[in-house]
């Protein structure tokens, strides 16, 4: 497997729609998110020449994991969507807090794996490492997520410190939360 | 959960606050006297249920998680997993690993025990609360259809 990352125009071609076509397939087609979708593609107002994309690719050159990232001093989907998440904290803005979202690892060409077994596989595991890591290069110092309250226990498990922010919220009847993810102590787990 | 009848410090009245970090900081003592409902609580999805002309159940492990949370502002967040064991004749659910939580437990001069020594106290203040017939009577409700006919295997994954 290889991890691909990036901003938009950074990436080898093809890719950016690559990853907007799996993330399709993973949050609306497999779970069900209530997302816009456009000639295949899920894209939002979060999916700016700023943002960085992270991929991860099996040997067959099919996407098996994608993650995006975005710096808190610009509008992100926590602040404008979500800040209910934050049990009463003010949305961050600086330059050392980034988010993480649309966080995924689905293997589509695995045989039968259910989507609990997709989180721990290798794919996830490199995935998120491969998110800090990208993360940490461009001067994340805490990682802020909005996730499936699952994923909390994969961060862990992974040996990354973190923690939540506040209580789950039902939101479009799926359970989700906001999680602080410490990019320092992280980078080697 | 039930607080104890112990002597309070300055410490364990100060008012509750999410700290930038998002934890929110408190001693050991104010933390066992306030309230903890339950939220919500699942089953792992990779349970295998067995197919519709299976007669009885085969049970070998249900495994799952739930949440509770504080109604103080801000709240406290708790979650940690479960599961379904049996032990002489009896069913019955015990907390699987560490709690999870936005929670930073802090000394009466308000220093951080840290993260470590603030999940083994969490981890202490669950087991002293009565949490598995909320638990059931949600799975229960929930999970009514499946849980009459069901076969969980032991194969775990580590969501």
């Amino acid at each position: 497997m290889r991890v691909i990352s990036g901003a938009a125009a950074g990436l080898p071609e093809g890719y950016y729609g690559r990853v907007t076509h799996y993330r399709q397939r993973v949050f609306v087609e497999q779970l069900g998110w209530r997302l816009q979708v456009q000639d295949g593609s899920e894209t939002d107002q979060f999916d700016r020449p700023d943002t960085v994309y992270v991929m991860v690719e099996d040997e067959a050159g099919n996407i098996a994991g994608c993650s995006r990232l975005l710096q808190t001093t610009r509008p992100y989907l926590l602040s404008e969507v979500f800040p209910q998440l934050l049990n009463g904290l003010a949305p961050p803005s600086d330059a050392s807090v980034w988010e993480l979202s649309r966080f995924a690892a689905m293997d589509f060409n695995a045989r039968a794996a259910t989507p609990l077994a997709q989180f721990a596989s290798s794919a996830t595991a490199l995935l998120m490492r491969a998110s800090v890591a990208c993360a940490a290069e461009r001067g994340a110092q805490r990682l802020i997520t909005v996730s499936p309250v699952g994923i909390e226990r994969l961060i862990r498990r992974l040996g990354i410190q973190a923690h939540r922010a506040g209580p789950p919220m039902i939101i479009d009847g799926h359970a989700i939360f906001a999680c602080w993810i410490e990019v320092k102590g992280s980078e080697d787990a | 959960m039930n607080s104890r009848t112990r002597r309070q410090s300055s410490g364990d009245r100060a008012p509750l606050a999410v700290s930038p970090d998002g934890y929110v900081r408190l001693t050991t003592t104010a933390f066992r006297a306030i309230p903890l409902t339950h939220l919500l609580s699942e089953l792992d999805a990779d349970v295998s249920l067995p197919p519709s002309t299976a007669s009885g159940a085969t049970l070998a492990s249900i495994v799952g998680y739930t949440e509770w949370a504080s109604q103080t502002t801000p709240a406290l967040s708790l979650g940690w997993d479960w599961r379904i064991a049996t032990a002489a004749g009896r069913v019955r659910y015990q907390r699987d690993g560490e709690v999870r939580s936005n929670v930073m437990l802090v000394d009466a001069r308000r220093r951080d025990l840290g993260a470590l020594a603030t999940g083994v106290l969490l981890c202490v203040a669950i087991d002293t609360l009565e949490w598995e017939q909320s638990v059931d009577h949600y799975i229960s409700n929930r999970y009514a259809c499946h849980l009459s006919n069901l076969t969980v295997t032991e194969n775990r994954s580590s969501l």
